[in-house]
């Protein structure tokens, strides 16, 4: 089935981990967990954007202002647009990438087309976090030193609605009927309302949690405690802690790969990359990234399945 | 909108790539083996508070004496004052967590850190594990030179190793 390849978006074979204290992004098979390149970049990438729909993805650059845009087919660099401020976290929606500037608290809305800044909205304070729901109607945006999310309307491009969470909010993921937000200084996530952006319940998770990651295959929610060196496993039905797993040292970035059932765990401080089986909760290889490695965002293609008609 | 509307234009920018170094974080890992056994030397440890018994770079230290999660230290150090929080202690892990609760980058140029110390007994003898995770003072786009990458990077391995060296002498003398 070749036909298959040259209409589908293959950011689905790789996995990509940003060489924050270097100038490019490995790629890694998704299936083998095998190291495939690296793709040259500018200095310093720390955030990272797969675009679901179409064979690119987006790096940011904190510290230059800029994003780039790489072929996730090709394997290598395709555009640098220089957006000023801090941008750090990103992600796709619609037809748009959107990121959060953490020094000009305010989100940027790129056409990746023509490369242009199409709107500047206002947020919160520090915006790092961000993301999509399934239905790219809405995005979410982490305002860490302002304890508040922003909702962005993806059509009107204006914030609708900002909802206050725990403390230092960082790291999100959203699934069609709630958001799971990592609270870094108050220990807990908080679970959101999708639909009425309210915030349900905050759960107790360990010290400093980083990231969070959603399994609606296993149904289950990971969120990783960069002070613990550990991953609190919760179900994502009654939201209580069912597991914790072992990692190394500062785990931070986490994501899920469904299709192989992979968890994926960057320990920063080792340079080490641990993957666990996400139906046994066992870790199954220890991975070397590299020191000063970063992959803010999900940085494994995850589908977005819309079940809005 | 299609592949060919991206285009190739990242030889313009390289060039002004040269000098930043990210707001990439930065860490400090160092290690010491004290001729003492372990209960010994944390007991001199744990007492988050009293810092200054032990590390050279510490003039005074004070707390509320009773260094639980959540308790904090004032830090005197010849440049200036230091707050810190303690977030997490383990007796029976020998391993406390701490970081920096309000920065004061006159007396440290370190904006923001996390640090951890764990001791690990061998044999009779003590490892001293310390190591943290930090950014430097002026996390801006254009650092001044006091507080650029390098600068934090020398003021925490210097902080580091000093204590380490310290406590090392104030256990075994």
């Amino acid at each position: 089935m070749l036909l298959v390849c040259s209409n589908f978006a293959t950011s689905g074979d790789y996995f990509y981990i940003n060489q924050q204290q270097g100038e490019s992004v490995s790629v890694f098979g998704r299936s083998d967990l095998s190291f495939k390149t690296r793709i040259p970049t500018l200095e310093g990438p720390a955030g990272i954007a797969i675009n679901p729909h179409q064979p690119w993805f987006a790096v940011t650059y904190p510290e230059q202002g800029l994003i780039s845009f790489v072929d996730s087919q090709k394997l290598i660099p395709l555009e640098h647009i220089s957006v000023g401020g801090s941008p750090f976290g990103a992600v796709f929606a619609k037809r748009y990438l959107f990121y959060t500037d953490w020094s000009g608290n305010l989100v940027g809305v790129i056409h990746p087309g023509s490369g242009r800044i199409i709107k500047k909205i206002a947020v919160g304070q520090s915006p790092a976090g961000i993301a999509t729901e399934p239905c790219e109607s809405q995005v979410w945006v982490l305002n860490r030193e302002s304890d508040s999310v922003s909702v962005i309307n993806t059509e009107s491009l204006d914030v609708i609605k900002t909802i206050r969470v725990g403390r230092a909010p960082f790291a999100l993921a959203i699934d069609d009927k709630v958001a799971y937000v990592v609270n870094s200084q108050s220990n807990t996530v908080s679970v959101v309302d999708v639909v009425n952006l309210t915030e349900i319940k905050q759960i107790k998770v360990g010290r400093m949690p980083y990231g969070v990651a959603i399994d609606r295959k296993q149904r289950k929610v990971y969120v990783s405690n960069q002070l613990e060196n550990s991953v609190s496993v919760l179900d994502a039905q009654t939201h209580k802690l069912v597991h914790v797993l072992k990692t190394g040292a500062y785990p931070e970035n986490i994501a899920v790969d469904e299709e192989n059932q992979h968890l994926l765990v960057l320990n920063w401080f080792d340079g080490s990359l641990s993957v666990f089986d996400t139906q046994t909760n066992t870790a199954i290889k220890r991975i070397n990234i590299g020191a000063g490695s970063r992959a803010f965002g999900q940085f494994v293609d995850q589908p977005r399945v819309c079940a809005k008609p | 909108m299609n592949l060919s509307r991206l285009f190739l234009v990242f030889l313009s920018i390289m060039s002004m790539t040269a000098y930043a170094h990210g707001p990439t974080p930065r860490k400090v890992d160092k290690s010491i083996v004290i001729d003492a056994p372990i209960e010994k030397v944390w007991v001199v440890v744990k007492q988050f508070d009293r810092i200054a018994d032990w590390h050279p770079d510490v003039l005074a230290s004070e707390g509320d004496g009773k260094n639980q999660s959540g308790s904090e230290r004032r830090l005197t150090l010849k440049t200036g004052i230091l707050t810190e929080g303690l977030d997490y202690i383990s007796d029976a892990d020998h391993e406390y967590n701490y970081r920096l609760s309000k920065e004061n980058t006159d007396a440290f140029p370190v904006s923001s850190y996390s640090a951890a110390i764990q001791l690990v007994a061998e044999g009779d003898k003590t490892k001293v594990k310390w190591k943290s995770r930090f950014y430097r003072g002026d996390t801006s786009n254009n650092p001044p030179k006091r507080l650029n990458d390098e600068a934090a990077v020398k003021a925490m391995n210097q902080f580091v190793q000093n204590g380490l060296e310290g406590l090392k002498k104030a256990v075994e003398k």
